[in-house]
């Protein structure tokens, strides 16, 4: 990615790290894991809605948010990304009768970890989006930006730093 | 070495106006796999298909990915076109670069340009990790299990087997027919509930293809669809049918008197019993609770005026199998026990009675002739008050639903009683009058109009007693004001449940059920017949309230459904699903635990080849595995991988950005 | 000798002393020793609780709060009213100890609210605590011949939510003690309604409307004598029966009486320390059927219907 800027000066500052900063024109890279059945279909009807959002989400799809293994977070947070955002179908409506709790649970365990090796919380963040919430995605991806923004890029873990 | 083609759709202008298409073309050239990179107007049109389909060719491409709309939307279009070329169609992605791109970042076009381009070389990079996929075939056990002998299940029951697929209808009283054949006339055509069904019933008895049997229970259900094993528990009835005549020989002479409950109470039945003249198979079964002896060992007159013998008090409950390939769940309602409704005297008023009770009054076959009577002193009554809602619509004492079908039936009720008794005055408490349904809203008029039925929209807040007569005091909301009637009978519309087994029901069938023990359809809209669980089906009230012509149109979509998986000699299944690689696995059994369908079991295999010691691995049903890929999330030994959506393919998307 | 918090309620010193004194004879009779919150005050009754939330709940919060510093589990409440303020007050604050605490750092001094006591009405504590078994083994003369009418009132058991105790609409808890006691209880559908409660004072014809139905209702049902265990429904059924009569332009003449007078008389106390003469409707005459012999006697309520609901479907 050509945005990922790794110059120690400019204005974004990293959350993690107080002495690292960006420059001010630094876009974010966040990696999306969505749900086929509701959330990759709220985020087409975001499309069909023409509802607009920041671009700096690239969406994955998996079948079910119970599909996301702990190890493709930490994949993405230690390959390009700058933040993670999954997604799944609102509890009890899981198109697999109870995917989402699933990944639900699991969620809290991996957060926890990521919270106790440095990571601040919000560069992973969870969400429900059904299939008729195209603009509640945009809400949600512009939250989970804006967040990551105010973040700064990511350096901690980062595989070209070991 | 894969050898990728990447196809990037303008979409018209929905893509072409928002992202610099060719200049992600020459940007997705520069990746090492792909060796053939265009864009085209309409990729999905018949040229754009065809540029693909000659490009697999020209450049033996391994993989396929287009660049166009969500694959939600052209998925099955473009791997048709892949496959017409010879090539595997799950080597076929998709980037979606419209609906996550050039639609949602319209005032940017050089970072939904950037994007797509992203997108573009995520989708390369899965497509590397792809695998040849197959669909899955499973055979098919072409026999249908019905659960239930009312409408539902007699109308389910006599479609599938009318496209000639065996049935096993399963019923747990002694005669199929339901809470249909309890009623008298049916609305809003007044037809005669009991000369319209009892044809259906000899119908179910006769018919070839439909093995019926009553007093049962099914008490298991293995395997998935296509190849389900149900146990049914035959209840001893004490009677073999095979000598029985049903020559009612034996219940007239039996000493011991019953509430009838098909009757609901009114009157009395034997302890060896027929429920009802109608009855099909019209033979006989000992009710063990009540039947002396059975109880005590002392009596034994019904085998002696049986002249076939067919009499057996050593009769056991007895356990078989059917081999099935589809399930339709059809168990009906019960009525909410009024109870809580102490202000109406419920229990303590012998004149308050329940709808039902009503009904089997009314009905001409019934305990008092088709006579409505005071239940208390015998007497016809004169003004019966009707109040609707009881239990319905009550978050305080009942539950929040609406039964649905009350304001019909009460409407029925005032017509019938008006029928039977001609002085006779009819007094209709509502909240709302919910007569949505063809020629309904004109029936409730008729009640109303030609029968003089007051109907009074507010609630009754008491009931008491003055003399012989029940003073009913309520509000007429429409004139504010509090209205007492002398009434001599007061009939509660009581509220629709599901039957009471139907969670224990639900959990033997592995489908899922609602806070009020309804079972649930997959979609409330889209598959309102399908369960979770493929190729189990729900008609009639135990999904939610509902009339008869409800009731049949389910019935009969589910025989659609049915008639629908049995089309062929096999299933075909989406490929993509989980597997175990058992030289990985470890036999946690985490998979085990986590699988929504029971899918995954555990088998032994040995531990090295030829060796006699064995080690436990997880197995995957093929048949039961939806593909949600809970187990793959939680292998820790990467044993099982989730096929389309393998833990390479996500893990080379993530790293491609 | 078990202890039982008590709190009488302004009634108790006024209107309805006879309730008070044949409440301490039968608590005596029982084993009971009733230990009168110190320092109590009022409910707020009606007044407070259509006017400001905050006084509504700091009356009987502070009544609560005092009540925990003596060391008994149960407080008794002798009159309905106070029974239903302090029980939903109580219900309040354990679903909002923040509202609790914001009260008691606040507008009362008296200390923390844990809420660790029990309210019970005395009508619920002689039901559930001292049982109908032990009060059938205490009593001294039976009551057997007299017909009374058992009459609760809104608040006892109302809201169910709040109350927990016995059955709303169609109660029996004071039907099974009288029972106790030899008396008949007889059938009563009007045991519940409303008596038209703190109108009395603001607009009476509403209550000779309502109070009128139930004293009919209850001669109807071939009452003797209305058994209260409320001082207010004791104060509109007795004390305006004579306007009602007027308004109605008919004799009723049915005394009123609390529970705990029949209790003592069954318990042996002598008629003089019933204090009858508070009563406006005599109540001599009624009482001067005990011991006769009860030429129709009331079958029990049966509470199993007679036709069975669709339940029985099911065998």
């Amino acid at each position: 990615m050509e945005t990922q800027e790794k110059e120690v000066k400019g204005s974004v500052q990293s959350a993690e790290n107080p002495g690292l900063t960006a420059p001010a024109d630094w876009q974010p890279v966040i990696i999306g894991i969505l749900c086929n059945w509701c959330s990759y279909a709220g985020s087409d009807l975001t499309g069909t809605s023409r509802i607009q959002y920041p671009p700096n989400i690239r969406i994955i799809r998996v079948p079910c948010s119970s599909r996301v293994d702990p190890w493709f977070i930490i994949k993405s947070l230690q390959a390009t990304a700058d933040g993670v955002l999954i997604s799944g179908c609102h509890p009890g409506d899981c198109h697999y009768i109870a995917g989402n709790y699933y990944a639900r649970r699991r969620f809290l365990v991996i957060k926890n970890l990521l919270n106790f090796v440095g990571y601040h919380e919000n560069r992973v963040q969870f969400s429900w989006v059904s299939a008729a919430e195209g603009a509640k995605f945009a809400q949600v991806v512009a939250k989970v930006t804006d967040d990551i923004k105010k973040l700064g890029p990511l350096h901690r873990y980062k595989k070209e730093n070991f | 070495m894969a050898r990728v083609g990447v196809f990037v759709c303008f979409c018209g202008a929905n893509i072409a106006d928002f992202v610099d298409v060719p200049a992600v073309v020459e940007e997705v050239k520069k990746i090492r796999e792909v060796k053939y990179a265009v864009y085209y107007k309409y990729m999905c049109s018949d040229p754009g298909q065809q540029i693909i389909k000659d490009a697999i060719a020209q450049y033996r491409l391994t993989s396929v990915v287009v660049a166009a709309c969500s694959p939600r939307m052209h998925e099955k279009t473009f791997r048709r076109a892949v496959s017409e070329a010879g090539l595997n169609p799950y080597l076929l992605e998709i980037a979606n670069i419209r609906e996550h791109s050039s639609w949602v970042h319209q005032k940017n076009k050089k970072a939904a340009t950037e994007k797509a381009g992203d997108l573009i070389r995520m989708a390369v990079a899965k497509s590397i990790a792809n695998e040849q996929l197959h669909e899955i075939s499973v055979p098919v056990t072409k026999r249908a299990l019905v659960i239930g002998g009312g409408i539902a299940g007699i109308q389910a029951a006599l479609d599938i087997a009318d496209a000639h697929i065996p049935v096993v209808l399963v019923e747990r009283s002694p005669s199929i027919g339901g809470r249909m054949a309890q009623l008298d006339e049916t609305f809003p055509t007044l037809d005669c509930s009991q000369c319209i069904l009892t044809p259906k019933m000899v119908d179910v008895a006769s018919h070839p293809y439909i093995e019926l049997i009553p007093y049962s229970e099914v008490i298991g259900l293995e395997g998935y669809v296509g190849n389900y094993k149900a146990k049914i528990k035959k209840k001893a009835s004490y009677v073999n049918f095979s000598l029985c005549t049903g020559c009612g020989a034996c219940t007239q002479k039996c000493p011991v008197k019953v509430p009838n409950e098909f009757n609901m109470g009114i009157d009395k039945r034997k302890a060896i019993y027929t429920p009802f003249p109608q009855a099909v198979p019209n033979k006989p079964v000992i009710d063990a609770e009540h039947c002396n002896m059975l109880l005590k060992g002392k009596c034994g007159i019904c085998s002696k005026v049986c002249e076939k013998g067919a009499i057996d008090y050593t009769m056991k409950d007895e356990v078989i199998e059917r081999e099935i390939g589809a399930v339709v769940v059809a168990t009906g309602y019960d009525l909410w026990d009024p109870k809580p409704y102490e202000e109406y005297g419920v229990g303590r008023f012998k004149d308050v009675i329940t709808s039902l009770e009503f009904e089997r009054m009314v009905s001409a076959s019934g305990p008092t002739g088709g006579l409505p009577i005071r239940p208390s002193d015998g007497k016809v009554p004169k003004t019966v008050v009707f109040i609707k809602c009881i239990g319905s619509r009550d978050e305080a004492k009942g539950i929040e639903y609406c039964s649905k079908i009350c304001c019909m039936y009460t409407a029925k009720h005032a017509i019938l009683l008006h029928h039977k008794v001609h002085d006779s005055r009819a007094y209709v408490f509502y909240m709302d009058v919910r007569a949505a349904g063809k020629g309904y809203e004109e029936f409730v008029k008729r009640a109303q109009v030609e029968t003089g039925t007051t109907y009074l929209r507010g609630r009754v807040s008491k009931i008491y007693k003055m003399g012989d007569k029940l003073m009913v005091r309520g509000e007429d909301a429409q004139l504010g004001q509090v209205v007492e009637i002398e009434a001599d009978m007061v009939v509660l519309a009581t509220a629709i449940i599901p039957y009471k087994t139907n969670p224990a029901l639900a959990r033997l069938l592995g489908i899922s059920y609602d806070k009020y023990g309804y079972l649930s359809e997959a979609h409330p809209k889209l598959r309102p017949v399908e369960t979770a669980k493929a190729g189990i089906f729900l008609a009639g009230c135990t999904q939610a309230p509902k009339d008869i012509p409800d009731t049949v149109a389910q019935a009969s979509a589910c025989a659609a459904k049915v008639c629908g998986i049995f089309s062929g000699d096999a299933l075909k299944k989406d490929p993509m699903i989980s597997v175990v690689n058992p030289d990985y696995c470890s036999g946690c059994q985490n998979c085990v635990q986590v699988c929504p369908y029971q899918a995954i079991t555990t088998e032994e295999i040995p531990i090295t080849r030829g060796s006699k010691e064995t080690r436990t691995v997880a197995k995957i049903n093929e048949g039961v595995c939806q593909g949600c890929g809970s187990c793959a999330a939680v292998c820790r030994s990467m044993a099982i991988s989730l096929k389309g959506f393998t833990d390479s393919q996500i893990i080379n998307e993530i790293v491609s950005i | 000798m078990t202890k039982l918090t008590y709190f009488p309620g302004c009634s108790a010193h006024g209107t309805s002393e006879e309730f008070d004194h044949t409440l301490k004879l039968v608590m005596k009779t029982l084993n009971v020793e009733l230990e009168e919150i110190p320092d109590w005050n009022c409910c707020g009754a009606t007044s407070a609780h259509v006017m400001t939330e905050n006084l509504a709940l700091s009356l009987p919060l502070r009544n609560l709060v005092l009540a925990e510093k003596l060391e008994n589990n149960t407080m008794g409440i002798a009159c309905a009213s106070c029974y239903s303020r302090m029980k939903s007050t109580k219900k309040y604050m354990d679903e909002h100890p923040d509202k609790a605490k914001e009260l008691t750092s606040s507008v009362i001094d008296e200390g923390e609210y844990t809420g660790k006591v029990e309210i019970k009405s005395m009508l619920q504590f002689c039901y559930e605590e001292v049982g109908v078994e032990k009060i059938k083994s205490l009593v001294k003369k039976s009551l057997s011949g007299l017909k009374v009418a058992c009459y609760y009132g809104c608040l006892l058991t109302r809201p169910k939510g709040v109350t927990q105790f016995d059955s709303p609409e169609y109660p029996m808890s004071m039907d099974r003690i009288m029972e106790a006691l030899g008396a008949t209880a007889v059938d009563f559908d009007y045991k519940t309604e409303c008596c038209g409660a703190s109108f009395s004072i603001s607009r009476t014809e509403v209550v000779h409307l309502l109070t009128g139905k139930i004293l009919e209702m209850a001669k109807e049902a071939g009452a003797d004598l209305i058994v209260v265990a409320c001082p207010l429904c004791q104060s509109n059924l007795d004390m305006r029966q004579p306007d009602i009569e007027k308004h109605l332009g008919k004799k009723i003449g049915i005394p009123v009486m609390y529970f705990t007078q029949l209790m003592a008389l069954a318990f042996g106390y002598p008629e003089k320390e019933l204090k009858l003469s508070k009563h406006i409707v005599p109540v001599e005459e009624a009482l001067s059927n005990i011991g006769k012999v009860v030429e129709t006697p009331q079958q029990p309520t049966k509470t199993k219907k007679a036709v069975p609901s669709a339940e029985s479907e099911a065998k």
